[in-house]
């Protein structure tokens, strides 16, 4: 009782830093600095669609050692998180899907242009949609834990994808992370990292308010069955 | 200018609004685990 009301406040105080921090690097991102030189004031978009997109991959990649845990373990617990992982990382590669197309309109000059990118992402996203069309479509507990755990293990396959397929591919999203460093203006490094930072801590309140919840939820179960 | 202070304010509203949706819902799991241990205590 005394470590779950411990992990309650610090579960806040992350959600407390992570939003303010955000807020803090939004004034950067949309005050603080300047325009681009070539970009203008459309490459502010980037401090919170590459956050987003980063964190949302990670998520996924929580969601994979949820799944191959519960593999193993076949415990209740694995396949909550897994869920609640993927559910939440749904939500992030959305706003970076809706962000960069943003973005592209202003770049590229179309909402849509089937690049490398845009293309491997839109197919995890439909990958991780289908993980959860899984889950719905079958009802007793086990089952439905084990198919959609082997399914997010094979599914993982898309996050590399994405994230190589600039790389891969001949692309024209800007790749910025290199493994020399960051092909970024040093006060641009200053908003975009903490912004990294900020956005994790608001994805890791989130999938342990849903982590919690479900948990709740199947305890309550227990105790009516 | 004037458009990114609006986008700025938009931003900052939208996000002290999910920060006051977490603290809700972090109370509520608190309440909700203080119920579950009653419950499993009867």
């Amino acid at each position: 009782m005394e470590i779950e009301k411990k992990t309650q406040g610090i579960i806040m105080l992350i959600s407390v830093a992570g939003f303010l921090l955000a807020i803090l690097c939004g004034y950067g991102a949309l005050i603080y600095l300047g325009p681009e030189k070539t970009l203008g004031d459309s490459y502010r978009i980037f401090f919170f669609h590459t956050p987003s997109a980063i964190v949302s991959l990670l998520g996924f990649t929580g969601t994979l050692i949820f799944s191959v845990r519960y593999l193993i373990r076949r415990d209740v617990e694995s396949d909550i998180y897994a869920v609640s992982t993927a559910k939440v990382s749904l939500v992030f590669v959305t706003i970076a899907l809706i962000m960069g197309s943003i973005w592209a309109k202003f770049a590229w000059g179309e909402y849509w242009n089937w690049d490398p990118r845009e293309t491997a992402v839109l197919i995890l996203w439909f990958v991780y949609a289908g993980y959860f069309a899984l889950r719905s479509a079958i009802d007793e507990f086990d089952a439905r834990a084990r198919s959609s755990a082997i399914f997010a293990v094979f599914g993982y396959v898309t996050v590399p994808l994405a994230y190589l397929s600039t790389r891969i591919w001949a692309s024209l999203h800007p790749v910025i992370i290199h493994t020399t460093g960051m092909n970024l203006e040093p006060r641009m490094v200053m908003v975009f990292v903490p912004m990294i930072f900020a956005v994790l801590m608001i994805y890791i309140s989130f999938v342990w308010i849903d982590g919690r919840l479900k948990k709740i939820e199947y305890q309550l179960m227990e105790v009516v069955e | 200018m004037n458009v990114l202070v609006g986008v700025f304010i938009a931003v900052m509203a939208f996000l002290l609004l999910m920060l006051g949706l977490q603290l809700t819902l972090i109370s509520k799991v608190r309440r909700l685990e203080r119920q579950m241990r009653r419950l499993k205590e009867r």
